[in-house]
């Protein structure tokens, strides 16, 4: 299957005021794990919420395994799994209800997976939605979007709320789910660890559009902050080409470089005239220093 | 077996890679050993199995392991060239981190070289 | 699924899904029971045939409606952002054919409204006959020819010789008419609901609906109390029973379109 199973085409999407979403583009490969990341109010939840099926573009389009996610129908939409980033189970409803709705709705469920996942977390089905902790109720969200086994995950911040030992597990099971199944996902998080361990593509969103979206690795092997020094006619003015940052000191200057194949810090210090020392960053350094522009 | 820091600013396959290649240079990993299965090894250490995939494949093209279709991943024989260069290459950030610095400070090579000589002779002495 | 396993599973899930559906019919079908009793008041006739046909609750269809079908758009503060009690933001992103979703939550609104009224139809087939009286001539005509089977009975102990009506099967009538009432209503605001959703203040125009139709059979009383002509129940009551197989195909007819029109509407909500 070469067409991406999660496409979004120069969409745009505004509430009341200016767009939330602009112009985003972006294509997650058969079998990756995308990691979607971005401050509060980037435009995130709005992005999935429209590759779910809950709002539409009102610009460009999203296409989930080749079809609108808005107008799909059952057996379609038995191939997406999506985990709300609220508790979006009924209150009053007990476990073992939805579990049966699963079963009910989906051939493909897989209740083997659905009681092993049950056991593990810990979940009694007798309890009622509102009467679970709020990290039981992102599990059993969870439980929902990956039983049936779908060929598209969707999940709206997986592991808000868990305890550290509860988020290791999820990550568990999302891979496992991909080893097993050649599924897709696409998770959007605040905790970078997470995606720094299971996602090979990042996508950085900022205000509507993305900063970044490629491979972690390419990411972390291309970035690089540098710090500029031993400068002999004081530091250079105006802007630097392929920088994030740049931070201007009294004879020094650290620069958030995107490295290439013409722009490297030896290139940029031969230019000058001037001494470099270089540190690579984690995503988290990425991440904050693209998200304070 | 493998310790990996996924929030390091190396990536997850140059670490990877880097202590997969430490170890079948070292002899940790004997010639004609198998190595764990993709779906096994990123089992074990949790992570995303694209990246062992990648590493494999890295490790192929530089010629320390060799892929049998369905037979699995194995440590390739001998090679005396490759094993100069891979060391070579395992030292290398090593080397560039310490020039660097004694730039910095203002060391020159020759006091470079003298440090380096006193330090072979102290290792040499203990063992 | 196929569809009807999906119906299935989705009105038996939506069936338990809040005890809040119940508690309104509970309470405000009450009222309705009342006139059942009203051959315990001790006398064989009824004082009004306005006040037999007056329906106080005719807005909690309105109010079940507004919370079983788009709870999310027409509820106000007590569903807060963290907590979802009808799950439609859940089940629309299941594996479920979205018209099926709408035609289960409206099966089980169009249950809860009508199964009161059914029961007073059934009550009323213990004791069909009913004798009404009734002092406005006009009225008195319009329900001689109207009402099928009326005759005016001669009084046997009061000066005022004609105002007694007698209608066979009156009760049943009465309590059909009623039942269509709530039909009738539950059809408008179904449509009401839908026309509603995508507009931005929709949720307060259906309010404002919703509290005229509480105060609209207070505001008849008042307005008939002392005239001569018949109300508008009694005159909605007399289109009624003198067309009733047309009132009947009618319904069912706007039923069927209200259905098909409303659940085309409802796939292209956003939520």
């Amino acid at each position: 299957m070469n067409e991406s199973p999660i496409l979004v085409q120069k969409v745009s999407r505004a509430y009341d005021g200016p767009p939330v979403v602009r112009d985003l583009s972006f294509a997650v490969k058969p079998g990756s794990i995308y990691g979607f990341l971005g401050r509060n109010g980037s435009g995130k939840t709005t992005t999935l919420r429209m590759l779910a099926g809950l709002i539409r573009p009102q610009a460009g389009e999203v296409r989930i395994l080749g079809q609108d996610p808005f107008t799909i129908g059952a057996a379609e939409r038995q191939w997406l799994g999506y985990m709300s980033e609220k508790a979006v189970v009924p209150a009053f409803t007990r476990v073992s209800s939805v579990l049966n709705l699963g079963r009910e709705l989906y051939p493909t469920w897989d209740g083997t997976l659905a009681d092993a996942l049950i056991a593990r977390y810990d979940l009694s089905r007798k309890k009622r939605f509102m009467t679970l902790s709020q990290g039981n109720q992102r599990l059993l969200s969870f439980i929902m979007a990956i039983a049936p086994r779908p060929r598209v995950l969707l999940l709206d911040e997986p592991a808000a709320n868990l305890d550290v030992v509860a988020r290791r597990e999820i990550l568990d099971d999302i891979l496992d789910l991909i080893r097993d199944c050649g599924c897709t996902v696409l998770f959007s998080t605040h905790i970078l660890s997470d995606v720094e361990r299971v996602a090979d593509e990042i996508g950085i969103l900022a205000k509507g559009s993305l900063r970044v979206s490629e491979t972690l690795d390419s990411l972390k092997d291309s970035i690089r902050q540098v710090r500029f020094f031993g400068f002999p006619n004081g530091i250079p003015a105006g802007d630097i080409p392929e920088s994030f940052r740049a931070v201007r000191g009294k004879d020094e200057i650290t620069i958030t470089l995107r490295t290439n194949s013409v722009t490297t810090p030896e290139t940029l210090a031969r230019r000058w005239s001037c001494q470099q020392e270089t540190r690579a960053l984690n995503l988290e350094d990425i991440f904050v220093e693209l998200s304070r522009n | 077996m493998f310790f990996l820091n996924p929030s390091s600013g190396v990536p997850l396959y140059v670490q990877l890679q880097q202590q997969l290649e430490q170890r079948i240079l070292s002899g940790q990993l004997l010639h004609g050993a198998q190595l764990p299965s993709v779906r096994d090894l990123s089992a074990e250490l949790h992570i995303n199995p694209l990246t062992v995939v990648k590493v494999y494949q890295a490790l192929e093209r530089e010629g320390f392991v060799e892929t049998k279709r369905g037979l699995g991943t194995y440590v390739a024989h001998e090679s005396p060239a490759l094993k100069i260069e891979a060391r070579r290459r395992q030292i290398g950030p090593a080397v560039e981190q310490l020039v660097a610095e004694a730039l910095h400070l203002g060391l020159g090579e020759k006091e470079i070289q003298a440090l380096l000589s006193e330090k072979f002779r102290q290792f040499k002495s203990k063992s | 699924m196929n569809t009807p396993k999906q119906f299935w599973a989705l009105f038996k899930f939506q069936s338990t899904i809040n005890p809040f559906i119940y508690f309104f019919p509970l309470v405000f079908g009450v009222p309705l029971l009342i006139p059942l009793m009203h051959s315990s008041f001790g006398k064989d006739y009824h004082p009004s045939l306005d006040t037999l046909l007056m329906i106080q609750n005719l807005f909690f269809v309105g109010m079940i409606g507004a919370m079983l079908v788009s709870p999310e758009k027409y509820q106000f503060g007590g569903l807060n952002a963290s907590t979802s009690y009808y799950g439609t933001e859940f089940l629309l992103t299941r594996a479920i054919n979205r018209p099926v979703l709408y035609r289960a939550r409206v099966t089980l609104w169009y249950l809860l409204v009508l199964i009161l009224p059914l029961i007073t139809v059934l009550h009323a087939l213990n004791d069909p006959d009913l004798v009404v009286e009734e002092y406005a001539t006009t009225v008195q005509q319009s329900c001689l020819t109207q009402v099928p089977g009326s005759t005016l009975l001669p009084s046997e102990t009061k000066k005022h010789s004609t105002e007694l009506i007698s209608i066979p099967r009156g009760n049943v009538l009465v309590a059909e008419w009623q039942f269509w009432m709530f039909l009738l209503t539950a059809i408008a605001t179904q449509v009401l609901l839908v026309l509603l959703h995508p507009i931005k203040y929709g949720k307060f125009i259906f309010w404002a609906f919703f509290f005229a139709m509480i105060f609209l059979p207070l505001i008849f009383i008042f307005d008939t109390i002392g005239k001569g002509t018949p109300s508008l129940y009694e005159a909605l009551f007399f289109s009624f029973t003198s067309h009733q197989l047309l009132c009947w195909i009618l319904t069912a007819s706007a039923l069927v379109l209200t259905q098909l029109g409303c659940e085309r509407r409802f796939v292209t909500f956003e939520h």
